[in-house]
Parts: structure tokens; C-alpha cells; sequence
């Protein structure tokens, strides 16, 4: 069982710069805090990339998948710095995952919305008057799509609750897929696993996707 | 032990050794029949996943990400005051202070293009609150700039104002001293002959007007 594990005497790396971060807002260390949050923006890229690549499977080409995770990237330097009011890496990463959800969406409508602007200005080019009404059909897509942006950024903080369904899922799932995905959330390597809890690499493997795979129905199933 | 399991648990220890594995060269090892299902997978693993302790070689590669760079830089440029990014789209889409305000005033139906052109002129001195400006305006900067929406939105310095996060350092008790005395001589002041209109609002009354 992970329990048996020894304290970890330092905390992770990555929860030590989100203090180092949420101290300097504190402080009004406004260069502080901007430096803090863009080593955590750095240390996640792959993250968010992975996030993006997944969430937009089969939706946006790779090409839109590019714009997707620049408009992510924008988002997380720009605006959750200001908005995140959370305190642990988990409500972090719920945060990212909300925003890159609503970049992909974006990303999507942006290249849909071109499309059809372009098509309509290539018909009315020549007409000047026409103008001013294809501004307007387009001021309005604007309009609503920013609605939806600020409704997707409003939800995105409001749902900061990733730490509380970890609480929640992981001792719920079996005492081995338990313990394994709590040593792999502490990075420890598959072969200290495989010594601690006296079993093979492909034991460990299948707990593992079994794991994501239980959590993953669990999160269906939490009450929010 | 089935290929999903057996690609999820080599992620997991790449990812969690600082290798960077790559999304999409996981999801191409697997049968397309499997690959939403392992696509689930590694989503729910970037959800709980900790961040790896990258050594220095790694920070730097991922430093030096184009996509990272590229966004960084048009973040900080996204940075800065509304005045400074209004001008250059507008120079960039060819038009003239009068021009976006034509355009304006048919995009919402209005009238009196000069005050519209004033205002605009205004914006672009940095002697309007940016704080004070509506989003419809804003959203319809962006459609006949031909601009992406981001690009005009308040900068992060103006939306904080009053914040901690911004909190002043040395002279603060001159400037609210000051304040103070342009708040007084506010409150003093003879309210305006006439209520704002449809163009005022648009400039002057806030994010939702």
C-alpha cells in the first residue's frame, strides 16, 4: 500500500512555486508573482499541449491545434494569473483544463466564422454598401462567441474542485489501483512500485489504466 | 496485458521521468479502433499527472518551444495599454482615426461621427480609462479591424486596478492624496448638462453598457 510509503520530507516542486507565486500577489510583488506564474506556465507546457491534442481530437487539424494551444497559452499568461483563486496545483490544472476546453471551442468557431466571412465578402466584394451589413453579422457571431468565452472562463473558475474529487475517487478505487496511481501522483519510478508493492511491470501497467479508467467513470458519478 | 494498458503505463513512466512523451506518438501505436479509449486515458493521467522535475536541458528545450516563445511574446505584447495596441491595428488595417469612426457609428446606427472620431483619438492618447470602455464597443473594434478579440481587451494592469496584486510601493499616500482631491472636486462638480447617450455609453459606461 502506498500509506506505507515514508513522508515525503520536501513538498513537490511544482506546488512550491504556486506558493512562491500566491506569496508574491500577496505581497503586491506584482514581477514576482508574473515571474512565478510563467515558470508555471513553462513546467506545464506539455501539459496543455497534451490537453489540447486530446480535446480536440478529430475536431481542429494539427494546423488549428497550433492556434488552439497559442490562444490557450495567451489565456493561461494573461488571464488566469488574475483570476485564479485557488491554492493547490490541482485546482491549477482543473483551471488549465477548463480554459484549453474553451480555447479549442474558440479556435473552432474562429475558423468557422472565417470560412463563411470569407465566402461572403468574395460575393459582395464589390458592393460597398454591403459592407457595413457583413460587419454587422459579424460584430454580432463576435458578440455572442464573446459571450460564451466569458461564460466558459466564469465556469472554469468556479469549478476549481479537482483537488476535492482526488479526495473523494481515490479511496474508492481498489487497494492496488490505489496504491500505485498515489505512488505514480508522487513520481516515483515504475520499478521502486514494482519493489514496494511486490509485483511485476505488467501488474503495474494494467492498475494503472484500470485506475484512469475507474477515476475517469468516478468523475461522472461526483457530486458537484 | 492489453496494448492500452501497456501504452498508458510507458507514458506514465516517461511523463513521470521527464522524457516528454509525445501525445500524438501514442495515439498513432495504437489500433484506431482503440485509440479514444486510450485518448481518455491519457487525458484523465494529464489531469492528475504531477509536473515532472524537469532537469536543466529539459527547461531549456522547453523554453526554447516556438509555440511557448510565440505565446509569451504576444501575451507580454497583449500587456500593454489599449492606447499603444488600438493604433497599431488600426494602422495595420489602413484606416484613418475618421474611417473607424464611420464605421463604427453605421455599425451601431448612429450619428455624429466627429465625436466618435474624438473619442477614438482619445483612446488611442491614453487619456480614456480603459476600465470605462463597453464590450460591444470593443467587440466591434475587433470586427472592423478585422482583429482577434483578445487583442482588444483591456490590458491586465488597467482590469486590476485597486487590486493587491498591483499594490503601490513608495509614494502611494502623494498619489491618494491626489486622488482624494480630484474625488472632492468631482463631488463638488455640477453634474453634467445631459445624460449620456447611445456613443457615450459605448465610450464611457463600463464593460456592460
Amino acid at each position: 500500500m502506498a500509506a506505507e510509503r515514508d513522508p515525503t520530507p520536501v513538498s513537490r516542486h511544482d506546488e512550491h512555486k504556486l506558493r512562491q507565486f500566491l506569496a508574491a500577489r500577496r505581497a503586491g510583488d506584482a514581477a514576482g508573482a508574473r515571474w512565478w506564474w510563467d515558470e508555471l506556465v513553462r513546467d506545464n507546457f506539455d501539459r496543455v499541449r497534451g490537453m489540447v491534442i486530446l480535446q480536440s481530437r478529430g475536431h481542429l487539424s494539427p494546423t488549428e491545434q497550433d492556434e488552439a494551444l497559442q490562444r490557450a497559452l495567451i489565456k493561461l499568461t494573461n488571464n488566469m494569473i488574475q483570476t485564479f483563486n485557488g491554492t493547490s496545483m490541482g485546482e491549477w490544472v482543473n483551471s488549465a483544463k477548463k480554459l484549453v476546453f474553451g480555447a479549442c471551442v474558440d479556435t473552432q468557431r474562429r475558423e468557422q466564422a472565417a470560412s463563411k466571412r470569407h465566402t461572403a465578402f468574395d460575393a459582395t466584394d464589390a458592393e460597398g454598401y454591403e459592407t457595413g451589413r457583413l460587419e454587422r453579422d459579424v460584430f454580432k457571431a463576435l458578440e455572442k462567441r464573446r459571450q460564451e468565452a466569458e461564460h466558459a472562463d466564469e465556469s472554469a473558475e468556479l469549478d476549481a474542485d479537482a483537488r476535492g474529487f482526488l479526495d473523494w475517487a481515490v479511496p474508492k478505487l481498489s487497494p492496488k489501483r490505489r496504491a500505485v496511481m498515489e505512488l505514480d501522483r508522487e513520481n516515483v519510478p515504475c520499478e521502486e512500485i514494482q519493489e514496494r508493492l511486490g509485483v511485476s511491470r505488467d501488474v503495474v501497467y494494467a492498475s494503472r489504466s484500470r485506475a484512469l479508467k475507474d477515476l475517469a467513470k468516478l468523475r461522472e458519478e461526483y457530486p458537484s | 496485458m492489453t496494448t492500452i494498458e501497456q501504452l498508458v503505463g510507458e507514458f506514465i513512466d516517461a511523463w513521470n521521468a521527464g522524457r516528454r512523451p509525445d501525445v500524438d506518438a501514442y495515439l498513432l501505436r495504437a489500433e484506431p479502433s482503440e485509440r479514444d479509449e486510450l485518448a481518455a486515458q491519457l487525458m484523465t493521467w494529464l489531469e492528475i499527472a504531477p509536473t515532472p522535475n524537469f532537469d536543466a536541458t529539459t527547461q531549456e528545450a522547453i523554453s526554447s518551444e516556438p509555440s511557448l516563445t510565440s505565446a509569451l511574446a504576444a501575451a507580454a505584447d497583449l500587456r500593454a495599454p489599449l492606447a499603444e495596441r488600438l493604433s497599431t491595428l488600426r494602422e495595420r488595417a489602413g484606416l484613418a482615426i475618421g474611417d473607424l469612426a464611420t464605421r463604427l457609428t453605421q455599425l451601431f446606427e448612429l450619428d455624429d461621427e466627429p465625436r466618435a472620431a474624438a473619442y477614438l483619438q482619445q483612446i488611442e492618447r491614453n487619456e480614456l480609462d480603459e476600465r470605462r470602455l463597453s464590450r460591444r464597443l470593443l467587440d466591434a473594434l475587433a470586427a472592423v479591424l478585422g482583429a482577434d478579440r483578445d487583442q482588444l481587451n483591456p490590458s491586465p494592469m488597467a482590469l486590476a486596478g485597486g487590486h493587491a496584486f498591483f499594490r503601490a510601493e513608495e509614494d502611494a499616500d502623494e498619489w491618494i492624496v491626489e486622488d482624494i482631491d480630484v474625488l472632492s472636486r468631482a463631488a463638488l462638480s455640477p453634474a453634467p448638462a445631459a445624460p449620456m447617450d447611445d456613443l457615450d455609453r459605448l465610450f464611457l459606461g463600463g464593460p456592460d453598457a
